[in-house]
């Protein structure tokens, strides 16, 4: 049973994942190992506000000139952090960028054909306003609580040195062009398989849950036990928002997912669209080549409420507008 | 062999395997079977870029190119640049958690998933989608349906199978599919014991993926037929015609086709699909 069927299934679907996301890593390292090289130090400061709010407020911003997804931009950040980006700006663009960008706007609006702007609107606001508050709380917390020790040390170190403490300066002039090449592909791929070895922890556990289990074949599928909770006010949005984090989807194309889960109403739905993209099981272990573990738990439980709280908040404007917007043949069907 | 050398041929090697699989899933023709459709191009050149990726750093591996000591430096404004003191892979890690699982899982992949899994992900369930139906600003008729889908020379309506599979639970919609003689493709495969008492059943499914296999659903309709079951192997693809019926299971609908006849067909080709 467990040769037969598990392993064959369970390598079928950790293939699909790997396939899928593996190029936008790969794009993110990419970009990743040419910052590396080629970005001068403090480029950052001098392209974003000296007004850190201001400057959280335009990272959230980011993802409609970069527009990126949640896999590819793990890596971008990390560099960016260690090139002197505030963290605060760095989570914000972080958690924004996988949904304020005009890809995810687009597939949102094609999947939602009853209230398509309504529904990529608020997405897209709900996803930037969430993203700017939490990177306006990170403005007040130290560093070192929010990223890992060593990248937090090696800022510190930078920091340190920029400010004059340990100016060290030295010639690379016989640096030709070639070697900068080298240097930047070898950071891509060392980001690469820095990501890559979280990412593959990661899609480990979305593969073993999506598995039908090797003992019980009576066991109810996942999908049946959150269609349970459809017309629960609070257990709605709290399914939804578990199911998102299990399923680890892509957030260009999650809406057409969200689309067909019409047992629950437009408000759960746009808690599985905004909380998936920014925290699933796969994000969990890429956000662990850059954050502290307490400060990746804090994270996944003050978005689960806030998101959670904003979509029951928004059921009722959401019910409306369907209601406005129904064409006559469903008002029919309804009678 | 420098221990540097060492990780970075570790690394290179785990970069190149990644690519491989995408690769080799589009070469053999099985891509389709892990990602939807619009995923297929950026898998392939995302593949044979890691491959490059690997490749190019593999002959560079033993190329000194660093400042020659492990720590941060700044250069000067215009074209300096700061890079930190990024710590060396563990090689065993890149192994054990890269190179392996990608080995071992394309060798134990049947590129498909197994009847339990099939069932696991719903092909003998049954679920409603009403918004597919509220799309329409006008009403939903026979006429309508007739006017807007293809039909073959024998008189059978091309149906899509997602658009069948879906009509079942409104009874306004039941009524207008009722009866019609329809045509559609999919695969083939044994009906639920329970649901086929008189052993006159087998079940057509197709899977819809959005992104990838991970958020495949099943989709499963029941085909009743009235001379001796086919003798088809199973998951093969099949054009099935018949009369478009409904039934209820425990106050649930389900689409089938009655009086059913099918016959074996090549996979569809996707892109044709799309055109259609």
């Amino acid at each position: 049973m467990f040769f037969e069927t598990w392993l064959p299934d369970f390598s079928f679907l950790f293939l699909s994942i790997l396939v899928e996301g593996a190029p936008f890593i790969l794009l993110g390292t990419i970009i990743s190992g040419f910052i590396d090289v080629y970005l001068p130090s403090g480029a950052m400061d001098r392209i974003l506000p000296r007004n850190r709010s201001l400057a959280v407020i335009m990272s959230g911003m980011l993802g409609i000139i970069f527009p990126v997804c949640e896999c590819a931009v793990v890596p971008v950040i990390r560099r960016l952090v260690k090139k002197g980006l505030p963290p605060a700006c760095a989570i914000t663009y972080m958690l924004a960028a996988p949904i304020v960008n005009p890809v995810t706007f687009l597939s949102t609006y094609s999947a939602f054909k009853k209230i398509p702007l309504e529904m990529a609107g608020s997405r897209l606001l709900f996803g930037y306003v969430i993203a700017v508050m939490v990177g306006l709380i990170l403005l007040r917390l130290n560093v070192r609580r929010i990223l890992k020790p060593g990248i937090a040390r090696e800022i510190e170190e930078v920091t340190a040195r920029r400010a004059g403490d340990h100016d060290h300066d030295h010639d690379h002039e016989d640096e030709d062009k070639g070697n900068r090449l080298i240097m930047a592909l070898r950071a891509a791929m060392r980001d690469f398989v820095d990501v890559g070895i979280y990412f593959v922890i990661g899609i480990t556990i979305v593969a073993i849950v999506n598995t039908p289990p090797p003992i019980d074949q009576e066991t109810i599928p996942l999908r049946d036990y959150i269609d349970g909770t459809a017309e629960s006010t609070w257990g709605a949005p709290a399914a939804l928002m578990g199911l998102a984090f299990l399923l680890s989807l892509c957030s260009t194309s999650d809406a057409f997912i969200a689309a067909t889960l019409d047992a629950f109403g437009q408000g759960a739905r746009l808690a599985f669209l905004v909380f998936g993209p920014m925290m699933d099981v796969k994000l969990l272990f890429l956000y662990s080549t850059i954050l502290s573990r307490r400060f990746i738990l804090a994270l996944a439980v003050g978005l689960f409420i806030a998101i959670g709280v904003l979509s029951v908040a928004m059921e009722p404007l959401f019910e409306k507008l369907e209601k406005k917007n129904d064409p006559p043949f469903s008002q029919r069907m309804e009678e | 062999m420098k221990k540097t050398t060492f990780n970075q041929i570790v690394s290179s090697l785990a970069t190149i395997a990644w690519g491989a699989v995408p690769v080799y899933f589009y070469a053999r023709g099985v891509i389709g079977n892990y990602l939807n459709e619009s995923f297929h191009l950026i898998a392939l050149i995302g593949g044979l870029a890691m491959m490059v990726l690997g490749l190019f750093n593999l002959i560079h591996a033993n190329r000194q190119v660093s400042c020659g000591h492990d720590h941060s430096h700044e250069h000067g404004e215009k074209d300096g640049h700061d890079h930190g003191p990024d710590h060396e892979q563990n090689p065993v890690a890149a192994l054990c958690l890269m190179i392996l699982p990608v080995i071992l899982c394309t060798g134990f992949t049947k590129h498909e998933y197994s009847k339990e899994a099939l069932r696991w992900k719903g092909l003998y369930k049954q679920r409603t989608l009403r918004s597919l139906y509220s799309n329409y600003n006008a009403e939903f008729t026979r006429e309508l349906l007739e006017k807007r889908t293809p039909r073959t020379r024998e008189g059978n309506f091309l149906l899509q199978f997602t658009e069948l599979y879906w009509s079942a639970g409104d009874e306004k919609i039941m009524k207008v599919y009722e009866g019609l003689p329809a045509q559609l493709e999919g695969r083939l495969i044994e009906e639920e014991p329970d649901l086929n008492h008189d052993d006159d059943r087998k079940r057509l499914y197709r899977v819809v993926m959005t992104c990838c296999a991970a958020d495949a659903q099943v989709l499963g309709l029941p085909l009743q037929f009235g001379s001796p079951l086919p003798t088809l192997p199973e998951k093969s693809w099949v054009t099935a015609r018949g009369k478009v019926a409904f039934e209820s299971i425990d106050g649930q609908y389900f689409a089938y086709l009655r009086d059913c006849e099918v016959e074996a067909t090549e996979a569809p080709d996707p892109r044709a699909q799309r055109r259609r």
